[in-house]
């Protein structure tokens, strides 16, 4: 049988189709309000790419970022807002709500699709569709513009002004001027064996100049200063330097022969514990090492019973007081030298050329401390300024200071170990400096002491007896440290060692 | 098709023209007070009972009276006072004896039995005594020795309760309270009104007022208002506006869970649905909205909220629960307000 339609449903169906064009509307509405929203989270992106790409390498150019991220969003958002479908019931009742219909349009769409009979069925669809017959989509949804619209435009001029301008940002990929990496390792050689020296002499001023050298030799080293910047802190550490040095000498007064002849003393000191002082492998071998032997100008008491550190005089400290004559001499030594060594690389920072300094390579220190022994290990001569020592009276300056023409001329070939041409050092006016140290003690040896091979041959052999004898029970433990930088210093041990 | 449809709208303007009519006459009796005749019209169309609540003076028993001359209806009045029995309202069994001198007993019907009783001072009568019109206001019949009385329809009790005198009084319990369709508050008149009482009661001659409709057309138009639909998402509201007076619903207020002790039964939705209706129809409309629901949500359940002790301490009344109610509660479940208070009811 031929199902017949309800009139009144059929008559409704113009309240349906009303109702889905207004649906569409409300669609594109949402689809629209989804767009803005994406757009301006595209927008805040691209403006954040843009800055990243003043300071990082991007692989592609921010606006064809921004660009692409505003077409996928364009596509996403239509998507979703043709997808989203709530039905024609919500769109009535939107209608009604608007209008004040008085749940007319809603109403009769329910009995549109109700199985039960109402007599006032067909009356309430017939007046629902005269209803919204003259109503329009956007009577029903408004235009409105979406609430993030007024943050379109400025975030569109963020943008482009970004793009287009350059904020001089620094490039967190560039790599540091080679002149300033150069005088950073410098500094940190320095910094280090005026360290090492420090500590073991009980120099508290130039213990805290060297760790600030060591500071700035980092912050040289990882490029977190240009060539201006490194300059001025360079200069102004050895301004600290040199106030801090003048201000020392007032205080304590010049007494050059007092320092001379008590600091002199601790070249000669012996160490206890140190192999040659009664160890098995220091017996038959006293030409070939560096033990401790009666050497002129050596205190008579020179040695110390084993487990037991270095007498204090001997060696220079005064039981830990850094403010002892002789301890406060030496560190106005410290401070001196790190003064020079600082303005001759402010000299030399100056002088090399941009990006392209290579002026102080061949004639800077050894990028590491060992190698500052191991020059004189290999055979050469010592550095030859002209002066065995320090002049009586004067401070303990040698050559050999980072970035003066005497560290220079250390790269020739020293000829400590040939044991020509330089007379034995009979004593010393004043300590040596690191780089000096085992030269000195070679060259105070006797000519029959002296070794006849170089330091690097049976180096690894008696580096190895000295960490066997450091680590022994009767080598206090506060002195273990102390024992392990002198070796460090004079190079016998590397840094790090033990 | 066409046949029906303004068959229907014929009807429909029918009673609305009727409703207009008796609208219009009693006002020449009553001055003023056309949200109470509003109000008692509307619940008689639902097949109601309606509850008055008004300081003395006012008119009360006037308006009922006028009803009574305008709808051609039986009216009767009882004047409840402490020492009333419940047979002075239902009536009794008493001995008659004939010319014959044969006694038999009859029944003598009390004032119940008539179309519109008038319970003047209801609040005045033992609970014995006000529990007698239960069974005539529910089942619209009484039971006396026995044997079942039915009462004649239209069946209206319109009672009246003054707020004033409480000592000597017996209030309402619940279950009778529950049992009004509308709780109608009969508010002082302003002074133009007042000035109108005087002239026109203090002339030589009340007005009289005219037969609009009878009983049967009054029952025409309760069965027509009955046929107005109403659409699920409105129904839905009427019934989430009554669960928000429940104190332990998920549709609660804050105000709901605070004051109230209990809420209103499932007659109140049946009186919002069905007043709804009615005020659908008297609007010129075939389906009811949620303005009609909130139109007539205040007689409808006003007296069907109890309140707690912390809200009669604070002197909050029913009216600024059912205001709160409106507030919070939105007219489609799809809002973000529903689901937001539910999710919290949830939580609780």
């Amino acid at each position: 049988m031929r199902r017949v339609r309800d009139p009144g449903r059929r008559r409704g169906d113009g309240l349906t189709e009303k109702a889905r064009e207004w649906e569409r509307r409300r669609r594109a509405l949402h689809g629209l309000s989804l767009l803005v929203n994406g757009l301006a989270v595209c927008l805040s992106a691209g403006i954040i790419a843009a800055f990243l790409a003043q300071i990082l390498p991007l692989p592609v150019h921010p606006g064809i970022i921004t660009a692409g991220l505003v077409a996928v969003c364009a596509a996403v958002c239509g998507v979703l807002g043709a997808l989203r479908r709530s039905g024609a019931r919500r769109s009535l009742l939107a209608a009604d709500r608007r209008l004040a219909l008085k749940e007319r349009l809603s109403s009769a769409y329910e009995l549109m699709g109700s199985e039960e009979e109402n007599p006032f069925a067909e009356l309430l669809i017939a007046d629902a569709v005269s209803h919204a017959r003259d109503i329009r989509a956007r009577d029903v949804y408004p235009f409105r513009p979406p609430r993030k619209w007024k943050f379109l435009p400025p975030l569109i001029a963020l943008l482009a002004v970004v793009l287009l301008v350059d904020f001089g940002l620094p490039d967190l990929t560039a790599r540091p001027g080679a002149a300033v990496v150069e005088q950073g390792q410098k500094l940190e050689d320095l910094g280090r064996r005026l360290a090492a020296r420090a500590r073991r002499d009980f120099l508290p001023e130039t213990l805290r100049l060297a760790e600030e050298i060591e500071r700035l030799a980092n912050d040289l080293q990882r490029s977190e200063l240009d060539r201006d910047e490194a300059a001025d802190r360079l200069s102004n550490l050895a301004d600290q330097a040199g106030d801090q040095s003048r201000e020392m000498q007032q205080q304590l007064g010049r007494n050059g022969a007092d320092g001379g002849s008590s600091s002199g003393s601790r070249r000669s000191a012996p160490l206890a514990g140190a192999p040659g002082a009664g160890s098995e492998a220091g017996e038959g071998e006293a030409d070939q090492t560096y033990g401790p032997t009666d050497q002129p100008g050596g205190s008579p008491g020179g040695q110390s019973p084993p487990g037991q550190g270095p007498p204090a005089e001997q060696s220079g400290r005064s039981s830990g007081d850094t403010r002892s004559p002789d301890g406060s001499r030496r560190d106005i030594e410290g401070l001196e030298e790190a003064e020079e060594a600082l303005r001759d690389s402010v000299q030399e920072l100056a002088a090399a050329e941009p990006q392209n300094d290579s002026s102080g390579e061949e004639t800077e220190q050894p990028e590491s401390p060992d190698e500052a022994p191991m020059m004189l290990a290999e055979g050469e001569k010592p550095q030859s300024d002209g002066s065995d020592g320090p002049a009586p009276g004067e401070p303990g300056r040698r050559g050999g200071e980072p970035g003066t023409e005497a560290a220079r001329d250390e790269t020739q070939e020293p000829d400590g170990y040939s044991g020509d041409s330089e007379e034995p050092i009979t004593e010393l006016d004043a300590p040596p400096s690191d780089g000096d140290a085992l030269e000195g003690l070679i060259r105070a040896l006797p000519p029959e002491a002296r070794p006849d091979r170089p330091l690097e041959d049976f180096r690894q052999e008696y580096g190895a007896q000295l960490e066997e004898t450091i680590a022994r029970e009767e080598v206090p433990l506060n002195f273990k440290r102390y024992i392990r930088d002198y070796f460090i210093v004079i190079g016998i041990l590397e840094e790090g060692s033990g | 098709m066409e046949e029906e449809r303004d068959k229907l709208l014929r009807k429909a303007q029918e009673v609305q023209a009727g409703v207009s009519d008796l609208r219009e006459e009693i006002g020449k009796a009553i001055v003023g007070q056309r949200e109470v005749v509003e109000g008692v019209l509307i619940c008689m169309l639902c097949g109601g009972h309606a509850l008055l609540e008004g300081v003395p003076g006012l008119g009360k028993t006037y308006l009922i009276r006028s009803m009574g001359e305008v709808l051609d209806l039986e009216t009767s009045r009882i004047q409840f006072t402490p020492d009333l029995m419940p047979a002075d309202i239902i009536g009794t069994n008493v001995l008659v004896e004939d010319e014959a001198n044969r006694r038999a007993i009859r029944f003598q019907r009390g004032p119940v039995f008539a179309h519109i009783v008038l319970a003047d001072e209801i609040n005045r009568a033992t609970p014995k005594t006000q529990s007698a019109l239960l069974e005539a206001m529910q089942e619209q019949c009484i039971t006396v020795g026995g044997i079942q009385y039915d009462l004649e329809s239209p069946f209206m009790v319109l009672a009246t309760q003054n707020p004033i005198e409480m000592e000597g009084t017996y209030p309402l319990p619940e279950a009778q309270l529950d049992r009004f369709f509308f709780k109608l508050n009969v508010g002082y008149p302003s002074a133009s009104e007042i000035a109108e009482i005087i002239d026109r009661t203090t002339r030589g001659v009340l007005p009289r007022l005219a037969k609009v409709a009878d009983g049967a057309a009054i029952e025409e138009m309760k069965a027509f208002a009955r046929e107005i639909p109403i659409a699920s998402h409105v129904k839905e509201y009427a019934i989430r506006l009554v669960l928000a007076t429940h104190p332990d619903s998920p549709y609660s207020t804050d105000t709901s869970r605070r004051y109230v002790k209990y809420g209103s039964s499932p007659r109140g939705t049946q009186s919002l649905v069905l007043a709804g209706k009615v005020v659908a129809l008297l609007d010129g409309r075939f389906n009811v909205s949620f303005d009609d629901i909130r139109r007539i949500i205040g007689p409808g359940l006003r007296h069907r909220i109890i309140l707690n002790f912390e809200g009669e301490a604070e002197g909050i009344t029913t009216e600024a629960i059912i205001e709160d109610i409106l507030r919070e509660t939105p007219e489609t479940t799809d809002s973000p307000v529903g689901s937001e208070k539910r999710e919290k009811a949830g939580k609780r």
